[in-house]
């Protein structure tokens, strides 16, 4: 246990005392509280060096208190679970938490990076882009990768679980302040379906720590109240811990859910870390709030300044103090809470320092009463202190200066509405220069901003704001709204802020200490002309990355403005972005990875394969085997034993993701002419016909074999992966271009399994197995169709070929294939019937130089360049006719498709090898492989002109070697054909 | 071949395979509210039961799937029947029954699991009894239905993916421990 | 992320949809009396407004209907859903 001052005090927070946690920072170990954030246990163990900054690694204490802090950014966790960039005000505290901060090494008390502090001038705005380009860029680049970013990623898989839901409702209340409250139970009392997301633990924002009365209750006890009354009704959902950190189109807004830290985690493997929500609501209410402008003075990063907020919160949360002795910087009354309440708990406020000279008469006479100094027209002009704030340089209002000792500096701009959300949703900002702050001016979808986000001053205006909005929303929603307005006791009404941009002192003063921006660097892009804001962002990183500007936007645009004597509405603000606040990645992945990544189809013998002790991939989405390997066979062995046995036996393959597309209609035929580059309309029923899709731009897309079942009844096949996207094809022309053609299209892919036994021995087996179909080989030819049995199952079959060899494509309902398989294995055991993967499958269509679409061509390979220019000569029209036309598509220097013999002997040409040409490639291999029959290699691919030059010899570029091969025609085995009617 | 028993629990929901006597899908082109009534009269439903988003009957159960086009379960017409009654008009009735596969979703946590995998609102008012729709769930394409009773929904799927929304079930329930 | 109103479905989520391009692009035809430049036009040739834009959706993982948008390319406001074959509402830039 640390020896270091203790903080806490005694009684009062949030925090349950009876349940110490024990946690470790920076390699020290601690004590804190359950309720604690690791910031708030941290403070109370007196520890104010927090980290180093992003650019000059600056020493860097706690600024704020919330989602806005941009100093105590910490690494989280060791090992897989090790989380980067967490805030620690953000991170509740649990029992053996294990941080270290962020950008300093070897430890943030001793940091080697602090030589670029001394070294500063040259990293200033814009030293990216100047700095490190000569000679070159990637000279410096690793070295500047090492120095820059925050934290690092865990290198490991996360082992957490991450959930994602999506969640609707008519009215999404975005914080649980005084104006959130009074929403979310006015929108919800008549019934409307209400979800209300508050970033803490718990509701009650603003009205935690303040003297208010609402409904003459205790204002934190009025919160209580009311969040009993929401968590009795039906359709409100509560979100605790829950960050809204988007606002996309149509009230489309991205939540994240804190669930278990990582002490559950660790201990419960059920246990979800974070729950990513999307969320549409039908109206949107922002509740958000507003965050403190920190002053900007020089030294005004030093640990020990603090928003004066965060003073607050830190003790009406926590029971903590941030000091002992505190002097408040402020240009407005709310800051004064601050003072008071720190006075009140014990600590000694050395003085306060308005840039006011007037200040209100009943906040001076509530100093006096304290004996707390007061210099009205002053400001804090530097501080000093090493790792730690010890004492500010203070400027009366005559000009003279002193030196006060305090190791905490309280300071407030004022406060700058929360309006991110708003802003991501497409709402324009105004700036009100009495606020000196931007309010919501417009909205562009169904939102509203109430309370202090639309710029309320004081809570009976933040209730009343709520109140209405909530009703609003619940009456459009068509629900009544049947509670009373929310009523707040007597309350004093602020005097005026002053605005104060920047104290004139020289020094270096931050804007944003996230990204290490100061004064100097917004002065200097307005030297360099970035003046615009959206220039001076990218310029300086001024607002970018996590911390996306929270505390330091309006002051830099307002610095801005006057550097260019413009006005702080013309300067205008950047748009801001999502997330509001760094999102885990995990989040965004949610259960989406290993098996679930994405869905893998199966088909209906997927068991059969399993059992045969296949290798399964992954083929456009569908498992299937690609060998089956015997004892101890290699890949390739077992490919060309699979080969070898359709050319010489007979082999049995499942097909089941073939496309299948029943097309009906009396303009069925008229249709099918128009989607295929050849004629199908001429087709006799029980015949079947091999086609080419071509796309408008004549662009092979597909093919297939169409049978025609009846006069008006076709059943299309497509490839495996044209299966869904030709049936949407062929919707999309019958629905846009073809209205008027009566043709309906009915995909039935999957209701049917495939099996295709193929090879010399096909045609007794499928006889064997019993079938009621005529399969003789005259009467049930090549390219035939016929419905009946095969093996007592109702079966469509039809004689087409991948193999070259003699085929029957069997279909059967998808429940049955399994069956059917087994009757074919059983049987044909006396004939080596050889289960074939997709390997061996390839293999024997690239002997056939059979086209595989997707593999032998690509986006540009046009029918012509296949062969296929003969369509043309077809009179009637077709979907890519026109494109064809073109004179490119019938210049003779295309790629066309060819075969390449390999010399015997010779192993197969890889695929991709190129043909070195004087004017870039003349071709290359699209298909290969070795065929067991013939015993060599063969390879298809594409050739300029290559149709026109068989017979020659071209040479590949293979690895910085020359191979070989002799253009000849696709087809390498029985080119012929004579073996399909065997 | 998702066939056979499975299901699974956790708190306050059960997911559970179950297989539809038949499922087909009727196409019809063209059809005039006329005939869509004398369809639904044939399938002993009213003509309102035969609209979007709707499904109605219990045998045969009828599901609008798309503007002519419906998917039915159980048995209940033939083909003799629609060649009579869609005379003259292009139609097409496939039965699909072995591509499906069928899992029912009960409890009072339904709502929440399938939330967790598609974000069509699953709320009464949103998707009431008898209600229907296609959309993604899980990154597949299914229909949902909505059956008697608050929190009853039935869901069709590609018998495809059945495997990996099995898989996907048995982890998403992790969650209702 | 856009919520579409299916003519048919009713309101979903985009991703539900596919995106066509471009609607009222009418198909040339027949092939033989087109020239090069009017089907390069009918290839390519899209506009790309900024304000209204008469687009095509398909309900993907729906009733796989086509139908029309007219869509703020601004904004992303939908201002009108109608059906294929259809003219375009209020007329041609009418919509503002």
């Amino acid at each position: 246990m640390s020896a270091l001052p203790n903080f806490r005090l005694a009684e009062g927070g949030l925090i349950d005392r009876s349940r110490p946690l024990r946690f470790t920072f920076e390699g020290r170990s601690y004590q804190g509280f359950e309720g604690d954030s690791l910031a708030s246990a941290l403070l109370a163990n007196g520890v104010r060096l927090f980290g180093r900054s992003f650019k000059y690694h600056r020493p860097r204490g706690l600024l704020a208190a919330g989602a806005e802090e941009p100093n105590a950014l910490v690494q989280l966790g060791d090992g897989a679970r090790s989380t980067p960039n967490m805030r620690a005000t953000e991170v509740a505290l649990y029992d053996g938490l294990v941080a270290r901060p962020v950008n300093c090494w070897p430890s943030s008390r001793f940091d080697i990076g602090a030589v670029n502090d001394v070294f500063s001038r040259f990293l200033s705005a814009g030293f990216y882009y100047k700095t490190f380009m000569w000679p070159d860029w990637h000279l410096y680049e690793r070295f500047i990768r090492k120095a820059a970013g925050l934290g690092r990623a865990a290198s490991a898989p996360d082992p957490d679980r991450y959930e994602t839901r999506f969640g609707h409702c008519d009215i999404l209340v975005v914080g649980s302040g005084p104006a959130g409250l009074a929403a979310a139970r006015a929108a919800a009392a008549g019934g409307a379906r209400v979800i209300l997301a508050e970033q803490d633990e718990a509701l009650g924002g603003s009205l935690i720590g303040t003297s208010s009365t609402i409904d003459g209750l205790d204002a934190a006890a009025w919160a209580l109240e009311v969040e009993r009354q929401l968590a009795d009704l039906p359709e409100v959902q509560l979100l605790r811990r829950t960050t809204v950190a988007g606002y996309h189109d149509h009230n489309g807004l991205t939540l994240v859910e804190q669930l278990a830290g990582e002490d559950r985690c660790i201990r419960d493997p059920a246990a979800v870390r974070y729950r990513l929500w999307q969320i549409r609501a039908t109206r949107v209410i922002l509740a958000t709030g507003a965050i403190e402008r920190p002053l900007v003075f020089p030294g005004n990063d030093r640990p020990g300044v603090m928003l004066a907020g965060a003073a607050k919160y830190f003790l009406d949360r926590h029971a903590v103090l941030a000091g002992d002795r505190l002097l408040l910087f402020t240009n407005n009354d709310h800051a004064f809470l601050t003072a008071f309440a720190l006075a009140d708990a014990g600590v000694s406020v050395a003085a306060v320092v308005d840039v006011r000279r007037t200040v209100a008469s009943d906040l001076a006479a509530a100093l006096v009463q304290r004996d707390i100094p007061l210099f009205n027209g002053a400001a804090v002009v530097a501080t000093r202190g090493r790792r730690a704030l010890k004492a500010a340089r203070v400027r009366d209002r005559d000009g003279k200066l002193q030196w006060i000792k305090a190791d905490l500096l309280a300071m407030s701009g004022g406060y700058n509405p929360n309006l991110h959300l708003f802003s991501q949703s497409g709402g324009a900002l105004a700036f009100d220069e009495g606020m000196a702050a931007f309010l919501p001016a417009s909205a562009a979808q169904a939102v509203t901003c109430i309370g202090i986000a639309a710029g309320a001053q004081t809570l009976a205006d933040a209730l009343s704001q709520g109140y209405d909005a909530g009703s609003r929303a619940a009456r459009y929603s068509g629900y009544a709204s049947a509670t009373k307005a929310p009523r707040a006791g007597a309350e004093r009404s602020p005097s005026a802020i002053e605005p104060c941009w920047q104290v004139d002192a020289p020094g270096k003063a931050f804007v944003d200490f996230q990204n290490d921006v100061a004064v100097s660097d917004i002065a200097q892009a307005k030297r360099e002309s970035f003046r615009s804001v959206e220039h001076l962002k990218r310029y300086t990183t001024l607002g970018m990355a996590p911390d996306q500007g929270k505390t330091s936007n309006v002051n830099a645009l307002a610095i801005m403005a006057a550097l260019t004597g413009r006005g702080i509405e013309e300067t205008g603000t950047t748009r801001f972005r999502f997330p509001y606040a760094p999102i885990a990645l995990g989040a965004f992945a949610g259960r989406h990875h290993g098996d679930l990544f994405r869905p893998l189809r199966r088909m209906p013998a997927h068991d059969r394969h399993v059992a045969l002790g296949a290798t399964l991939e992954d083929y456009g989405g569908w498992l299937r085997p690609s060998y089956y390997a015997r004892n101890g066979e290699t890949p390739h062995a077992a490919e060309q034993r699979e080969a070898l046995a359709v050319r010489n036996a007979a082999g049995i393959f499942e097909g089941s993701p073939l496309g299948k597309i029943e097309v009906k209609g009396p303009d069925a035929g008229k249709f099918l002419d128009l989607v295929y580059a050849n004629t199908i309309s001429t087709l006799k029923v029980g015949k079947v016909r091999y086609g080419l899709m071509l796309s408008e731009q004549g662009v092979v897309i597909d093919d297939g074999v169409t049978a025609r079942l009846g006069d008006d009844h076709f059943l299309v096949s497509t490839t495996s992966t044209g299966a869904e996207r030709i049936a949407d094809w062929m919707e999309e022309w019958l629905q846009c271009e073809w209205q008027h053609l009566d043709v309906v299209v009915a995909p039935v892919t999957t209701a049917w399994g495939v099996l295709t036994v193929t090879g010399p021995d096909a045609r007794a087996i499928v006889e064997k197995v019993g079938t009621d179909i005529d399969i003789g080989a005259e009467t049930f030819r090549h390219m035939s169709f016929a419905a009946g049995h095969v093996g007592g199952i109702p079966a469509r079959m039809m004689r087409v070929s991948f193999t070259g060899e003699a085929s029957f494509e069997i279909s059967v309902p998808a429940r049955q294939t399994a069956r059917l398989w087994d009757r074919f294995m059983e049987v044909g055991a006396s004939y080596d019937l050889t289960p074939v993967g997709i390997d061996a499958w390839m293999i024997l269509r690239t002997e056939k130089g059979y086209l595989h679409i997707g593999v032998d061509t690509d986006g540009t390979t046009t029918a012509r360049d296949v062969g296929w220019g003969h369509v043309l000569k077809k009179g009637n029209e077709f979907i890519g006719k026109r494109s064809m036309m073109r004179a490119h598509d019938s210049r003779n220097d295309r790629l066309e498709f060819v075969g390449f013999a390999v010399a015997s002997g010779q192993p197969p040409l890889p695929i991709g090898a190129h043909i070195a040409g004087t004017s870039g490639s003349q071709g290359y291999v699209s298909s290969t492989g070795h065929s067991p029959i013939l015993g060599q290699a063969v390879a298809l691919g594409m050739l300029r002109g290559g149709r026109a030059r068989k017979g020659e010899i071209v040479t590949f570029e293979v690895e910085g070697k020359r191979r070989t091969a002799t253009v000849c025609d696709p087809a390498f085995f029985d080119p012929s054909g004579d073996r399909l009617n065997g | 071949m998702a066939d056979g028993e499975w299901s699974l629990a956790g708190e306050g929901v059960s997911v559970r395979r179950f297989a539809p006597q038949e499922i087909r899908v009727l196409r019809v082109r063209g059809l005039d509210a006329t005939r869509t009534a004398h369809l639904a009269r044939v399938l002993g439903l009213a003509a309102g039961d035969l609209g979007s988003n709707r499904a109605s009957g219990e045998t045969p159960r009828v599901a609008w799937l798309a503007p002519g086009e419906w998917m039915v379960t159980g048995d209940g017409i033939s083909g003799e029947e629609l060649a009579e009654l869609f005379d003259g008009h292009t139609w097409h009735l496939a039965d699909v029954g072995d591509g499906r596969v069928a899992y029912a979703i009960e409890g009072p946590s339904a709502r929440d699991l399938l939330s967790k995998g598609s974000s069509l609102d699953f709320h009464p008012r949103s998707f009431a009894i008898d209600s229907c729709a296609q959309t993604l769930f899980a990154q597949t394409r299914v229909l949902v239905e909505r059956g008697a009773g608050e929190a009853n929904f039935r869901l069709y799927a590609d018998t495809s993916v059945g495997e990996h929304l099995q898989s996907w079930f048995s982890d998403a329930l992790i969650e209702f421990g | 992320m856009l919520q579409i109103d299916c003519p048919w479905c009713g309101p979903r989520d985009e991703i539900e949809f596919r995106y066509g391009g471009e609607s009222h692009v009418l198909r040339p035809e027949p092939s033989e009396a087109i020239g090069d430049e009017r089907w390069g036009d009918y290839l390519y040739g899209r506009i790309n407004p900024r304000g209204v834009h008469f687009e095509r959706w398909v309900h993907q993982a729906g009733c796989r209907r086509w139908f029309n948008v007219a869509r703020n390319t601004v904004t992303h406001e939908l201002l009108a859903v109608y059906h294929m074959g259809d003219a375009k509402p209020g007329g041609e830039g009418r919509i503002a």
